[in-house]
């Protein structure tokens, strides 16, 4: 069965010093007006309206994040613990991540099922592994899967928490897909051809060396695949780089950029891959120009 | 065999058994133990002294049973870790079957107790020159990562964060997996220890007794929270060898009602129900026992209640586990599941006497005697913050069949 990408919606930029406003994009995006919510909601809302021209009302909504909604987390720890206060009632309510879910759902008017779920090094690759199954399966006709990460001043902390480089530039991202299983009457931008996990190195290379390339095909590095193990990629594959991650600050969801980028870009065959700190791997293979 | 069931049995034989199991829960530490206590009547919860903000605060928890609160940064590793063996020691899974299991774990909470830990260490030795910083490694998939690495896990692993269906979701994934053969072995984990964010947001909310927990009773005055940590391995059974107890549908639908509770008419929560069964290809009828959600809390125990009489005419038998262990939030999926499911397999239905005896005034009454139950086809609901609805389907009727 081929699973189609029919709209994305983006949201990407670098933080110099202040966080920039976000409230008239949020409206911008959903046709109307999401109030009492912090920047983690906000950024969803972004980019999932972005995503939702023609979403089915049943559609399901995978949504992850690298660090969930550290802005609210850090807030209440903060109250209670140097202000001595509890958190407020709507605070403690936005610490649970799938409030993110419920305002997607709600603005886009949707009763379909939904998910936040993460993996450390695979955030968005693992909302699209649990999509592409329930698509394929028939469980679900059509997802909306996105991948969010926020920005929290003082940026001197947000950067320890990141763990980068104390001048190393920040950013925030909300990246979101469109999946569906029929694309009769929709523009089809690409397919969703394989996410697949690794559990080694040697497992990826062999699945790889089977997997026949063509002109049009590009490789995509994921943020935590070491800068050494890059060129040994690419000389094994012998396929053109896809860079995605050049000029963008640091954030945890970085795949979620790769694949609308590439499908915006519109052409040719992705083959993404990231690696965790114990070695396994994660696939992705995008394909644009499926609907010509 | 109703129609129903001759279509259920039709389906592909492959399917996903709940293998083996781990809990420890206020209950006690182990499947047993949990059960020995699951037979006598629900107790009331301890009152902790929180005197973090200016009110002093008695917030009633309950506790686990073998593992003080005490020792924050460690105790959650090392309740997991003893869970872990449990259910890995019951499923006998070689080496080679243990490392190649993807994990999928549900939680609300995650590690939010070490993070409030740490930060309070920091704050009693902070200076102005070095300042404490709250959630130094903010990943919601810090206890999958320990767990991976500790286990040796090189399949997936995924962290459910959906409130108070985050396990039940987590399962539901997990099974799909194998019933796919992406994998041939799933561990499912529920985790929900105590934090502090946790106890004042609820108390801030205004939800909590301080009595045990009277789900759909007329004198039902809110829940307790509870602490609990539990591990299913699911795993596809050979051809023929059908046993245990296996997920055979389960639906998952957002309720865009209200963030924190579903509509009172019970319509999203039927919608859901309505739709596991669909997917289990079951008709209401053929539902033998409801293990309800029943947070004792007005208006979440009327929606459910609600939804039940929308869904199902008459009844079948209802039962409920928040008075025993409490409400353990994301991990309650689980936790409920196993003590459900392992409970009828140790010969009776969950009880509570005392509770929901009459219909009341959502005329709901609760199974009040312990008593043996057939091979039968069971729901378990569980609904969440964010108007997240989930609602399984189990059954172990291949047991009766084979």
């Amino acid at each position: 069965m081929t699973i189609y990408i029919v709209t994305t919606g983006s949201y990407c930029e670098n933080i110099t010093d202040e966080l920039p406003p976000l409230k008239t994009l949020v409206t911008e995006s959903v046709n109307c007006s999401v109030r009492r919510v912090g920047r983690f909601i906000q950024l969803a809302l972004i980019g999932a309206g972005r995503a939702s021209q023609q979403l089915s009302k049943n559609a399901a909504v995978y949504f992850t994040s690298g660090s969930g909604d550290m802005a609210v987390t850090v807030d209440v720890l903060n109250a209670i613990y140097r202000q001595g206060e509890a958190p407020r009632p709507l605070s403690f309510i936005n610490t649970v991540s799938n409030a993110s879910c419920f305002y997607i759902a709600q603005s886009l008017q949707l009763n379909g099922a939904s998910n936040f779920v993460s993996s450390r090094y695979f955030p968005m690759e693992s909302a699209l592994r649990l999509a592409l199954l329930a698509l394929k399966s028939g469980e679900q006709q059509a997802a909306l899967v996105g991948a969010v990460d926020v920005a929290v001043t003082p940026l001197a902390d947000h950067r320890k928490r990141m763990g980068v480089d104390e001048n190393a530039t920040i950013a925030e991202g909300s990246h979101w897909l469109q999946l569906v299983s029929d694309a009769t009457n929709r523009d089809v931008l690409a397919t969703l051809d394989d996410v697949q996990p690794f559990k080694d190195r040697a497992a990826l290379s062999a699945y790889l060396s089977e997997l026949p390339f063509n002109d049009t095909d590009y490789l995509a590095l994921g943020q935590f695949v070491a800068p050494n193990e890059v060129s040994q990629w690419l000389a094994e594959t012998d396929l053109p780089q896809f860079k995605f991650r050049d000029g963008v600050g640091e954030f945890k969801s970085q795949a979620g950029l790769a694949f609308c980028q590439f499908v915006e870009q519109g052409v040719g065959r992705l083959i993404y891959l990231n690696r965790d700190v114990v070695g396994r791997y994660m696939l992705v293979v995008v394909s644009c120009g499926a609907g010509d | 065999m109703s129609s129903n069931d001759k279509n259920h049995a039709d389906k592909p034989k492959r399917r996903a058994f709940f293998l083996a199991a781990g809990i420890h829960s206020c209950l006690g530490n182990g499947i047993d133990a949990n059960l020995a206590t699951l037979q006598q009547l629900p107790q009331p919860p301890a009152l902790l002294d929180n005197d973090l903000t200016d009110e002093q605060l008695n917030i009633p928890y309950k506790l686990l049973a073998e593992s003080p609160l005490a020792d924050l940064q460690n105790r959650l590793y090392q309740v997991i870790d003893d869970v872990l063996e449990q259910a890995l020691t019951e499923a006998n899974l070689s080496q080679a079957q243990r490392q190649a299991m993807s994990l999928y774990l549900g939680s609300s909470s995650f590690d939010i107790g070490i993070n409030e830990a740490n930060f309070q260490q920091q704050l009693a030795v902070e200076t102005d020159t070095h300042k404490a910083m709250p959630l130094p490694g903010p990943s919601m998939a810090n206890v999958a990562d320990y767990i991976v690495r500790s286990q040796g896990l090189r399949g997936e692993d995924f962290s459910f964060n959906t409130a108070c269906t985050s396990s039940a979701n987590a399962l539901m994934s997990a099974v799909a997996h194998v019933e796919a053969g992406l994998v041939e072995h799933a561990l499912v984990v529920g985790v929900e220890l105590y934090n502090d964010v946790t106890a004042l947001g609820f108390y801030g909310l205004d939800l909590l007794t301080r009595s045990v927990m009277r789900p759909f009773d007329k004198s039902r005055d809110g829940l307790v929270l509870g602490e609990g940590v539990s591990a299913v391995i699911i795993g596809r059974a050979a051809e023929n060898q059908q046993q245990g107890f296996y997920l055979c549908g389960g639906a998952n639908l957002c309720d865009t009602h209200s963030i924190t509770m579903s509509n009172v008419d019970g319509s999203g929560i039927a919608e859901v129900m309505q739709l596991a069964l669909a997917n289990a290809d079951m008709a209401a009828n053929a539902i033998n026992v409801i293990k309800a959600h029943g947070t004792a809390s007005l208006a979440n125990d009327e929606a459910e209640a609600a939804g039940l009489h929308r869904l199902f005419k008459p009844l079948p038998k209802v039962c409920v586990l928040k008075p025993f262990i409490g409400h353990t939030l994301g991990a309650c999926g689980l936790n409920e599941l196993i003590l459900f499911y392992r409970a009828i397999e140790a010969g009776f239905l969950i009880a509570t006497p005392g509770i929901g005896a009459d219909s009341g005034d959502l005329n709901v009454q609760l199974n009040q005697q312990l008593s043996p139950v057939a091979p039968g086809n069971f729901m378990l609901n569980f609904f969440g913050f964010g108007g997240n609805n989930t609602s399984l389907v189990i059954s172990n009727k291949w047991e009766a069949e084979a």
